[in-house]
């Protein structure tokens, strides 16, 4: 699906941002792709997108080399993609479902097709009821599930997220992941760029860390009776420790209480939501 | 291409140009007085070359005689500029004959010519000649201007030589000027189409994403730029057509005897040309800011 072979990528001001990357990527896979800011990973992504051409190497996609590809055959390796961005990347004048239409469109749908499909995908990632309203109308977690609908419309047969979660409410973005999942689990290949180590612990997928230009660990996912098995140990041990740990928790609370007297007027302050303000 | 998108397309060609209407009316109009200029120069030159080879088909002189010459030695000097070989013909007109000639020429203010008739008359007798051959000109010329009793001649040579050295200057000037405008015209239309572009960025940067062609891309800029062509040389047309029949009928009313081409027949052409160049110029205008755009950045408008 997804291969690299011995790829480099040096831009013209000097910085190494690739350095000697191999990879596979099997059809169907979930990927989390994690490294700091300056990592590499958005020229990962680039080199995938053909918005980069790499130094040296190959980058295969589907079995085809895209490192040397003729300028006018991109937008056709494009549509094997679908892409998902942070700042979601809606257009604002448009309904949900003209923004998920237009992609159809752009790439030469008939007006027939975007009228059975636009619903359908809508159905899938649950916002058939939103369709006439407007992205600036929704909350984060919803336009980026309208930024993955639009990824899906042309049924590309991997979806590359760029940190789909930045700028969402950490609640909400296990939501998107569970949806990138189920996609997933339909067949399509999933690579996800995204800084949240929560998410990536949570879901067990396989993940890649890239630093300074280079693969410093690709952890295979673990299978689903790993997973099982991991979470029964897990939870043996809780209910072993379990009685000793609620003795332990109420002399802590008591003492805590005992010590939190004298500032017993100070008022506790939530954190503000993230998603109202990025909105 | 599939008919819905050439349907879809053409649309938003339409919507980028009404959502941009200040920078639309602002080339539209400079298109228009580049065209319009065009036009006044091209008819202008046209209605020169007609005259003057109105004036060259009719290659005929007029010989005064002196004032006051007797009616016999007229007659004498009639007889030998027939005898020149190179005179192919020769007709006598007395001065009333040409007195009546002016007042007709000058219709109602004939007025000022009354009095003059009869003896008064300050116009000496004329013989109208024509040659055979407008090669030995000068030679001809020499021989009548021989002849005793002949005081000058007038032909419209040097008139056909000063209408000519206007029609040069006009050229000369008008396509200077048409090709500043042409050039400011075409980068106002590009600037234009830039504008748009600039703000439906993400749009194009979600069609790039999503995989649209490059031509796909183009299309509703050069539609947008090619409409702003077609709005500015239809206005263009109309205002010129309208304005030649009254330029000619104006130019009728102070000087009668000139002959304005009539340009009826050709009205279609005309507006065909008009439409032709107006879409070319939007078309060059907006591929130029398109091309540009998506060379340099479009590869870009993925993340």
């Amino acid at each position: 699906m997804i291969e690299f072979r011995n790829v480099s990528k040096v831009y013209n001001n000097g910085t190494e941002a690739l350095h000697n990357i191999n990879l596979k990527v099997e059809k169907g896979e979930f990927v989390f792709i994690v490294g700091s800011s300056g990592a590499g990973k958005s020229t990962f992504l680039k080199l995938i997108t053909c918005e980069e051409r790499p130094n040296e190497g190959q980058v295969l996609i589907d079995g085809q080399d895209i490192s040397h590809i003729r300028k006018g055959k991109i937008p056709y390796v494009r549509r094997k993609m679908g892409l998902v961005f942070q700042d979601f990347r809606l257009i604002d004048h448009m309904t949900v479902y003209d923004n998920v239409a237009f992609a159809m469109r752009v790439v030469g749908a008939s007006p027939k097709a975007i009228k059975k499909r636009v619903p359908y995908i809508l159905g899938l990632v649950g916002l058939q009821h939103k369709a006439k309203h407007y992205p600036t109308e929704m909350s984060g977690g919803e336009r980026q599930r309208v930024g993955l609908a639009r990824a899906l419309v042309n049924n590309p047969s991997m979806i590359i997220a760029d940190e789909p979660t930045g700028n969402i409410d950490p609640a909400l973005s296990y939501e998107i992941v569970d949806l990138l999942s189920a996609i997933n689990e339909r067949g399509t290949t999933v690579l996800m760029v995204t800084h949240e180590h929560s998410l990536v612990k949570h879901f067990h997928k396989r993940i890649i860390q890239i630093h300074s230009g280079e693969i410093v660990a690709d952890t295979a996912a673990i299978s689903k009776e790993q997973q099982a098995a991991a979470q029964a140990v897990a939870t043996q041990e809780t209910v072993a420790v379990d009685r000793e740990a609620i003795r332990r928790a109420k002399e802590a609370r008591a003492k805590a209480d005992a010590d939190a007297q004298p500032y017993a007027t100070k008022e506790f302050t939530a954190p503000q939501n993230n998603d109202q303000a990025n909105g | 291409m599939k008919f819905h998108n050439f349907g879809y397309l053409l649309k938003e060609g339409v919507k980028n140009l009404w959502k941009n209407r200040t920078m639309s009316i602002a080339s539209i109009g400079v298109l228009i007085s580049c065209l319009l200029l065009t036009g006044c120069a091209s008819l202008v030159s046209i209605n020169l070359t007609s005259m003057m080879s109105s004036i060259e088909d009719n290659n005929s002189i007029t010989v005064y005689l002196t004032n006051g010459l007797p009616s016999l030695s007229a007659v004498q000097v009639g007889d030998q500029i027939r005898s020149i070989e190179n005179v192919s013909e020769c007709t006598f007109v007395p001065k009333d004959d040409g007195l009546a000639d002016m007042m007709d020429l000058l219709g109602e203010n004939a007025v000022v010519l009354e009095g003059l008739d009869g003896d008064e008359n300050p116009l000496p007798d004329a013989y109208q000649i024509s040659m055979h051959d407008l090669s030995k000109y000068d030679e001809t010329i020499q021989q009548i201007q021989a002849i005793e009793g002949v005081d000058h001649y007038t032909d419209y040579s040097d008139i056909a030589t000063k209408l000519s050295n206007i029609d040069m200057i006009v050229r000369v000037a008008s396509l200077a000027i048409i090709v500043i405008l042409a050039i400011v015209s075409l980068f106002i239309i590009s600037n234009t189409v830039k504008v748009t572009m600039f703000s439906r960025r993400t749009e194009i940067s979600i069609m790039k994403s999503v995989g649209a062609t490059n031509g796909f891309v183009r299309i509703p800029f050069i539609v947008e730029g090619m409409l702003i062509g077609l709005i500015s040389g239809g206005i263009s047309v109309a205002i010129l057509l309208v304005a030649y029949k009254y330029a000619v009928q104006a130019l009728y009313n102070i000087v009668p005897f000139l002959n304005a081409v009539d340009i009826d027949p050709y009205v279609m052409y005309i507006i065909a040309g008009y439409a032709i160049v107006g879409a070319l110029f939007g078309l060059f205008g907006g591929s130029i800011s398109i091309g540009k755009y998506l060379n340099n950045e479009g590869e870009n408008a993925v993340a």
